[in-house]
């Protein structure tokens, strides 16, 4: 998955695991900026009696880079507070949850948010109210309105929510770890199993849920001289964004059960930028480590860029159709290294840039001063590569729900945008096909703030449905 | 941010000797947890991770001084590895360099505890 579970450490720590990083000119506010930071992977919707919520002892922080340095000049922080209204009770909700003041609802949490910069630490909201999970019909028979009333309005003008919603990141998990199998193309593969070659692959995530953090931001609060970027070469209209979950230092057991005993700075344990970089570029023995680090400091990881493990096993699980992607020292991936850990300069594409200067950072870099797109492409910037046209609002300029970075990443890792570096090189005729089979959740986007499908309920969960249509709450919020 | 940095190849280590040996409080307020030889939270500090975050976690700002916190109601936890005992109080961290306070320590909560 793009960053669910993706090291080992992070993986006994579902409450801090930063799954998703999405950044985006907002569809329907094209002066605002919308920055969403997905945490607690793989939600299963019955999991009660103790729902899922964020972390208490949990700093949760969405970072932004306007200088083109790879260091933070604006930091929002979010921690949260649970409160039980009757501890006595075992149950999350007492009856049906009519509003966010609702006596029946026992399990609540709030936050604040800060924001840090140059001038200081700005306190933008408090006690601000996050939703309850999405149980069911009789717990929760107006969601969306529950979750509507969980925009908050900061004192800075921007609007925020923090709460469950349904996964948008579609992909077909349970074939892609078979040894990298793609059901369409899987009479391909090197290893003996399936040949349906079904068209369709399986989205795995289809009934789950996360716990989002989104902001929406006006554009001139982003930019270092708060000017709004209208100018697309222009490096001021680019910014780099990266979010992090971080506990501190040390933490006591209690000997009854109470609470742990915590003390020490704030120590970074996940963190996420590009989406699957610890995934599949960084190797086991240092997946832990990569989370602990800047983004600044990210040249020590260079090397897995420039030779990349899943550009080397594609010509070994697909022999006949992968034979010619580029990988190693005789063709390093400078290609990867340019869309991932720098931005693409101007020279590449000409009408577009997100660079960001030569230090290799992982970031998502959102140039602000594309629009968004009126047919917004999956596929992103390589939409029908070379011929376009491409969507130059979409994946690797920021990263908007809709992207598939899946099949993104396989056709680029195949070599298909290698000729850009490298205009000698011709990619394998494959690379521009492949893909999981996924293209986009079973469930649609909403088409405002904060974008992400309504969470799916417990009661209606069906672990045998796979996506049928089922009376899902999903409504515009 | 710190610019400290941990090698990789031992960030998954587990301790060596991880015998953390929780003592007396005073008044509820002071735990020391000793941990002789262990390995792991020193391991932690040096990690390049975001440490006391202030400006935009641009920089680390060096804690304040531990006397500002003496009268602080939240628990204190030392950490003595070596020659070092590590102070933590809030969300504070406060390195001291001292064998002689080491030993002392180890030497008197041994005694407590009849190791």
């Amino acid at each position: 998955m793009t960053s669910h579970r993706e090291a080992p450490g992070i993986s006994t720590d579902p409450v801090a695991d930063n799954t998703d990083l999405y950044a985006f000119v907002s569809p329907d506010k094209p002066s605002t900026v919308t920055l969403i930071s997905n945490f607690i992977p793989l939600q299963l919707p019955p999991g009660g009696p103790n729902f899922f919520s964020f972390g208490d002892d949990v700093l949760y922080s969405i970072y932004v880079d306007n200088n083109a340095d790879a260091v933070a000049d604006i930091t929002y922080d979010f921690n949260f507070k649970t409160t039980v209204i009757n501890p006595s009770s075992f149950l999350y909700n007492l009856g049906p949850i009519g509003s966010l003041t609702d006596p029946n609802w026992n399990v609540r949490q709030t936050y604040t948010v800060t924001r840090i910069d140059k001038s200081g630490r700005h306190v933008l909201g408090s006690n601000l109210a996050s939703p309850p999970v999405n149980i069911g019909p009789r717990s929760t028979p107006n969601y969306t309105t529950l979750a509507n009333a969980a925009i908050h309005t900061l004192s800075d003008g921007s609007q925020v929510f923090a709460g469950q919603r349904g996964e948008g990141f579609a992909v077909d998990l349970g074939s892609i770890f078979d040894l990298l199998t793609l059901r369409p193309f899987e009479s391909l593969s090197a290893f003996p199993g399936p040949t349906t070659d079904s068209a369709q692959g399986v989205d795995t995530t289809v009934d789950l849920n996360v716990h989002s953090i989104a902001l929406q931001i006006p554009k001139t609060l982003l930019t270092k001289d708060g000017s709004n970027p209208t100018v697309v070469l222009n490096q001021t209209s680019v910014i780099g964004v990266w979010s992090a979950a971080s506990r501190q230092e040390v933490s006591v057991k209690h000997p009854n059960g109470g609470s742990p005993m915590k003390a020490g700075p704030w120590k970074q344990v996940s963190r996420l930028g590009n989406p699957l970089i610890n995934e599949i570029f960084i190797p086991l023995s240092q997946k832990d480590y990569w989370n602990t680090q800047q983004p600044h400091n990210d040249k020590q990881f260079s090397q897995n860029y420039l030779t990349s493990q899943v550009a080397g096993l594609m010509p070994v699980i697909y022999p006949t159709a992968l034979s010619g992607v580029p990988n190693g020292p005789a063709n390093p991936r400078s290609d990867l290294e340019a869309v991932l850990l720098t931005g693409l300069p101007s020279s590449i594409l000409g009408v577009f840039q997100n660079y960001t200067g030569p230090t290799l950072a992982d970031m998502l870099r959102l140039n602000m001063a594309v629009p968004p797109a009126t047919s917004p492409s999956r596929l992103g910037i390589i939409n029908n590569f070379p011929t376009g046209p491409a969507d130059i609002a979409g994946f690797p300029n920021g990263r908007r729900p809709l992207d598939d970075v899946i099949d993104i990443y396989l056709q680029v890792a195949a070599g298909l945008i290698y000729p850009l570096i490298d205009s000698t090189f011709t990619p394998p005729a494959a690379a521009g096909l492949l893909g999981d089979g996924v293209n986009e959740p079973a469930v649609p986007f909403l088409n405002s703030f904060p974008y992400l499908p309504t969470p799916f309920d417990g009661y209606f969960y069906d672990a045998q449905s796979n996506g049928a249509p089922e009376p899902y709450a999903v409504g515009s919020s | 941010m710190s610019e400290e940095q941990e090698d990789p190849r031992v960030a998954n280590q587990e301790p060596s000797r991880r015998t953390f040996l929780k003592v007396s409080a005073v008044a509820g307020a002071t735990v020391a947890a000793i941990a002789a030889g262990a390995s792991v939270i020193p391991k932690m500090a040096a990690s390049g991770a975001a440490a006391v975050k202030t400006s935009a976690g641009k920089t680390e700002t060096e804690a304040p001084a531990l006397s500002s916190h003496l009268s602080s109601s939240e628990p204190m936890i030392l950490v003595v590895r070596g020659e070092a005992v590590d102070v933590y109080r809030g969300e504070n961290k406060f390195p001291i360099q001292d064998s002689a306070l080491a030993r002392d320590l180890t030497s008197r909560v041994a005694a407590k505890i009849q190791v």
